[in-house]
């Protein structure tokens, strides 16, 4: 036993340090030798404007790998890795380079095949330059896919017009600084030359000259031919260049606009060019942080210069930044992604759902329930930090999108049995936390990289409905926690069941009587959550679109959890069922918590369409497959303890008939 | 009174389960049905009927029919022939809330109104129009009466499809009107050769009947009418939602028009907007809130007030929330007008106060059972402890 106990020791001490070693920055695992860490860590923390939000540059290079690869660091051809933001600096400083990586992740090959190129295996990663040559193919079958509906889609479509928008996502980063690598004819006339004197490389030097140009352009005599196209072709070279850039990262804080007040909406390099031509704000300081911003591709191969012109940008940027009120969170939200909270958290509950499982080979090791506690509060708490840190960065309650919820469900799964162990000390609630634990961390993770690839991020911005903190704080989270409540009676169930069927602690009746009070009491939970929350989000509806209840799918899909907890609770009253029965309709209620939770967004219909999704319908088949079949064996087990019994077992006792309605 | 057998029934654990399970069933199939036929469709099939039918024939309860049984079965069962002593104190209350969010959800259905009201800056009206609910209007034209004599209301028009017809006749109108031939979306068009009219071809033109749109105030519906007069010639028209001016008719000396098109309900004041303000997400095209400045005018009283959303205007037994803008074009700048949803409903507070209710039942009942549950837990284990001692 000493040596169980030392060697689980040695296991967990392991991985936890193993895990805080790598705590801080992730990308120390892989070094990659272009960029020092001094550059990487000033390039992470760069503000950015994305999908209507300042975040970190760090984010944009996480959620862009995470997109296109479908993870945060990307394997080269020769076995090593790179972080997402030194992937990043890459692909804006060594475009060429970056499009020889294997960026992108290929789900389905028909789409290569599709492509006329050679496919790999079925599911592979791919270069730019290797998918280049079949754009036009691609592109072609994207435009056809386009006008299907998501939900028609099959998986070879939905994958070819993902990849042809990631191919354009990445030749957007890519061109970021185009008008740098181009030769635009600035001194193509004696006019010209007069006005912008030697030519230098980029744009941001021109930008003083711009009205002094402009002049030019109305002075010149039509007789002086070669100025007037020279300067015709010089607007047109410059707006070729600009529509490259356009639409790619917006990291200028902008000027006032010209009535003095404030503009919210970031810059890219080409918003400081047109503000220069076509406006007469004072832009100044965005013409010095282009000037900069060239300046660092000039310099990508002068490590020391490149460091430290992107000392001086870094703090130009986050001084506009701070002075505007829009730098507060940037550090935090790079500590969200470095510090993975939601993967180690995984790792954690998985090391307590081994030992948790272990536990019950040797039920005399106390300390082996101690630490599986410690594991699953240690998890439970990594995940709640992430939470907290996703709500302070946001500004909002915990939930706001679909991938909140699962992290705040798991969070609450995990509470709940925890406390469930608390109070009966069985050993049933660890085993759950630690194995529900892992259930929500894993789904969170596959979850996450399906939202950034169909919405760009997992904070984004929500629609003006769901602006009120009041309401998503009250309602989302009560439902939230219904759906939590419901799906560990279902779990609980799954227990007595799949316990009953296989024999295990066969004659232990009150560990059965036991098990079958932890649903009861979870379904309760699940009830004044569901109730609560289901009637509140009708308050709200009430305040928001003018009625209380519109049979709306998603209303609809929390009174049918509210429906079924209910029936469960009268129909144990009445003594219609008892601990089977309640085991079977508590599995029953996972499946219509799961069709509340996922499956009503599958129906594209209703007020709720902020929260639409596609793409986890098979994944929700599945799932409601698996439970038809549990059901089928519980049932199974029930025949043969009854043709059991029949052989000589005792008769169950009779079910009392009701005598009251009382509860 | 307790054991009359039917009072025995209504208030049964067994009755609450089936009606339970039934109102399950509803809400699931009702919801899958909207994806096909909209919401307005299953609304009226599933959840605002007595009975689902089949051929015609009912085969299931509706929603109406079980939420009212419920109800019955929660005051008999719920609050009459459960004991009424401390321990159930909690599920008292909490019933009585239940019972009261159906109750108001009742009076909902029956006595309420609602619609829309859309306003371009510096319009001012006190009108709002359905927009699920259309009706007949019939007036005297003259040198000064121009306002509805007569209205036809929706629920006696609905149901003039296939070759049902209705008759119309009203004191002091010398005439009757013979309705007929309702097509809930259509279009009123020179008849061509290539479709077939709906109903009888009028001067050239028939209804082109269309499938429904699962939006149900993207429905058009048209009509066919016929005046009788008294001394028995007759005149027949097309009427249609979206004609542009109402059918005149000729009886006697005496000219009236009647009108097809959706019921209009007057609110107590007037509303004027001042000014629409939208705020969109920095650099995407998405809102991130709108909102209303208006201008609240009842005589010569005027009182500014802000509708935005989640926070409406409740004025008059009538509330006004903020619901859409427009036009919602790309690249449209403005200036929007602003639509209001505006609903009359006597139990508008009604489910809110029932879930403060109901929130304090089930703290006490399920509180008194966890209560319950952590004793027998400590006690349980203070005696396997005693045990191994």
């Amino acid at each position: 036993m000493s040596s169980l106990r030392f060697l689980i020791q040695v296991l967990c001490a392991t991985v936890l340090l193993s895990m805080m070693s790598s705590a801080g920055f992730a990308q120390e695992q892989s070094p990659h030798e272009r960029w020092s860490d001094e550059v990487v860590e000033l390039f992470s923390t760069l503000p950015v404007q994305d999908r209507g939000r300042i975040k970190p540059m760090n984010s944009i290079a996480n959620l862009n790998l995470l997109t296109l690869n479908g993870k945060r660091t990307l394997k080269l051809d020769d076995d090593t890795k790179i972080d997402a933001n030194r992937w990043l600096l890459d692909v804006l400083f060594f475009p060429e380079l970056a499009r020889t990586y294997p960026s992108f992740r290929v789900q389905n090959d028909e789409v290569i095949v599709l492509m006329g190129l050679k496919a790999k295996k079925k599911r592979d990663w791919y270069s730019y330059e290797e998918l280049i040559p079949g754009v036009a193919k691609l592109d072609a079958e994207a435009r056809r896919v386009f006008d299907i509906e998501g939900t028609d889609r099959t998986p070879a479509e939905a994958q070819a017009l993902k990849l042809s928008q990631d191919l354009r996502q990445l030749e957007n980063l890519t061109q970021l600084l185009f008008f740098n690598r181009v030769e635009l004819p600035f001194d193509a006339s004696p006019a010209l030359r007069d006005v912008f004197g030697p030519k230098q490389p980029g744009l941001g030097w021109m930008l003083p000259n711009v009205r002094e140009f402009q002049q030019l352009l109305g002075q010149v005599p039509q007789s002086q031919t070669e100025d007037v196209e020279a300067a015709g072709n010089l607007l047109l070279e410059l707006e070729n260049s600009l529509q490259n850039v356009s639409g790619a990262l917006t990291l200028i804080p902008p000027s006032a606009k010209e009535d003095g007040t404030r503009d919210d909406t970031w810059w890219g390099p080409a918003d400081i060019l047109y503000n220069g031509f076509t406006t007469n704000r004072d832009i100044q300081v965005q013409t010095e942080l282009l000037s900069l911003f060239e300046t660092l591709e000039m310099q990508r191969n002068q490590p020391d210069q490149f460091l430290a012109t992107l000392e001086t940008f870094h703090a130009r940027t986050v001084g506009l930044a701070e002075a505007r009120g829009e730098y507060g969170h940037i550090p935090l939200e790079v500590k969200l992604y470095s510090w993975n909270l939601f993967t180690r958290a995984l790792v954690v509950f998985l090391l307590a759902f081994i030992l948790s499982c272990i536990s019950f080979l040797v039920p005399t090791a106390g300390w082996l329930r101690v630490t599986v506690a410690v594991l699953n509060v240690l998890g439970l708490g990594m995940a709640t930090t992430g939470i907290v840190m996703r709500c302070i960065i946001r500004s909002r309650p915990p939930i706001v999108s679909l991938y909140d919820t699962i992290l705040f469900i798991t969070c609450v799964v995990v509470l709940v049995a925890l406390f469930i162990e608390w109070a009966t000390r069985q050993r049933i609630g660890l085993l759950l936390a630690a194995f529900l634990g892992v259930a929500g961390m894993f789904l969170s993770m596959r979850y996450e990289v399906h939202e950034i690839a169909t919405s760009g991020d997992t904070m984004a911005s929500v629609v003006a409905v769901l602006d009120t903190n009041y309401y998503l704080a009250i309602h989302v989270t009560t439902v939230a926690m219904g759906y939590a409540g419901g799906l560990l009676a279902s779990a609980i169930a799954h227990i007595w069941l799949l316990g009953r069927l296989f024999g295990w602690r066969r004659d232990d009746k009150a560990f059965y009587t036991s098990i079958s009070r932890m649903v009861y009491g979870t379904v309760c939970f699940s009830l004044l959550f569901s109730l609560f929350g289901t009637i509140m989000g009708g308050v709200w509806a009430n305040d928001s679109w003018g009625r209380f209840w519109g049979w709306d799918p998603k209303e609809n899909g929390a009174l049918l959890i509210v429906l079924w907890m209910l029936l469960i609770l009268h129909a144990r009253m009445g003594g219609y069922i008892r601990e089977r029965g309640m085991a079977n309709m508590a599995i029953l209620g996972g499946i219509v918590v799961s069709m509340s939770w996922w499956g009503v967004n599958l129906l594209n219909v209703g007020l709720h369409n902020y929260g639409f999704i596609s793409g986890v319908a098979i994944s929700l088949y599945v799932m409601w497959g698996v439970e038809a079949v549990v059901l089928a064996l519980g049932t199974l087990g029930y025949f043969l303890e009854q043709s059991k019994k029949k052989g000589g077992g005792s008769a169950p006792p009779p079910v009392p008939p009701p005598t009251t309605a009382s509860a | 009174m307790k054991n009359n057998p039917l009072f025995r029934f209504f208030g049964s654990y067994g009755l609450a389960c089936a009606l339970l399970l039934v109102l399950f069933v509803l809400t699931f199939v009702g919801t899958l049905y909207q994806v096909n036929h909209g919401l307005y469709a299953a609304k009226q099939t599933f959840f605002n009927s007595w009975f689902l039918y089949l051929a015609g024939f009912p085969i299931f309860p509706g929603g109406v029919l079980a939420m009212s049984l419920l109800t019955a079965n929660l005051i008999i069962g719920g609050l009459l022939r459960i004991k009424w002593r401390a321990r159930n104190v909690g599920v008292l209350v909490i019933h009585f809330g239940i019972i009261f969010m159906l109750v108001a959800g009742l009076v909902k259905l029956t006595n309420s109104e609602e619609g829309a009201l859309q306003l371009w800056p510096g319009q001012q009206s006190d009108r709002f129009v359905s927009l699920n609910r259309n009706e007949v209007t019939i007036w005297e034209l003259g040198p000064t009466q121009q306002v509805p004599q007569w209205v036809i209301d929706h629920d006696f028009l609905v149901d003039l499809t296939g070759e049902s017809s209705r008759r119309f006749t009203a004191k002091d109108l010398p005439f009757t009107l013979n309705l007929s031939g309702y097509v809930r979306n259509s279009r009123a068009l020179p008849k061509g050769p290539s479709w077939q009219a709906s109903g009888e071809v009028i001067d050239g033109y028939g209804l082109y009947p269309l499938d429904p749109e699962k939006e149900n105030e993207f429905n058009v519906p048209g009509l066919h009418a016929t005046v009788v007069a008294e001394d028995g010639s007759q005149e027949k028209g097309i009427l249609w939602a979206r004609q542009e001016a109402p059918w005149v008719v000729a009886v006697g000396e005496r000219q009236f028009a009647i009108d097809f098109g959706r019921e209009t309900y007057t609110m107590p004041f007037s509303i004027r907007l001042e000014e629409f303000m939208k705020e969109d997400h920095p650099g995407i095209g998405m809102a991130k809130s709108y909102r209303s400045r208006v201008m609240r005018i009842q005589d010569s009283d005027e009182k500014p007030v802000l509708i935005q959303m989640n926070e409406p205007l409740r004025e008059g037994g009538l509330v006004l929330f903020q619901s859409s803008y427009g036009p919602d074009e790309p690249g449209y700048t403005g200036p929007y007008f602003s639509v209001f949803s505006v609903v009359r409903n006597p139990s508008d507070k009604w489910p809110e106060y029932s879930l403060w209710v109901i929130t304090v039942g089930l703290l006490m009942t399920f509180g008194r059972h966890l209560w319950g549950f952590l004793k027998q837990q400590t006690k349980r284990r203070a005696k396997a402890a005693g045990e191994q001692a």
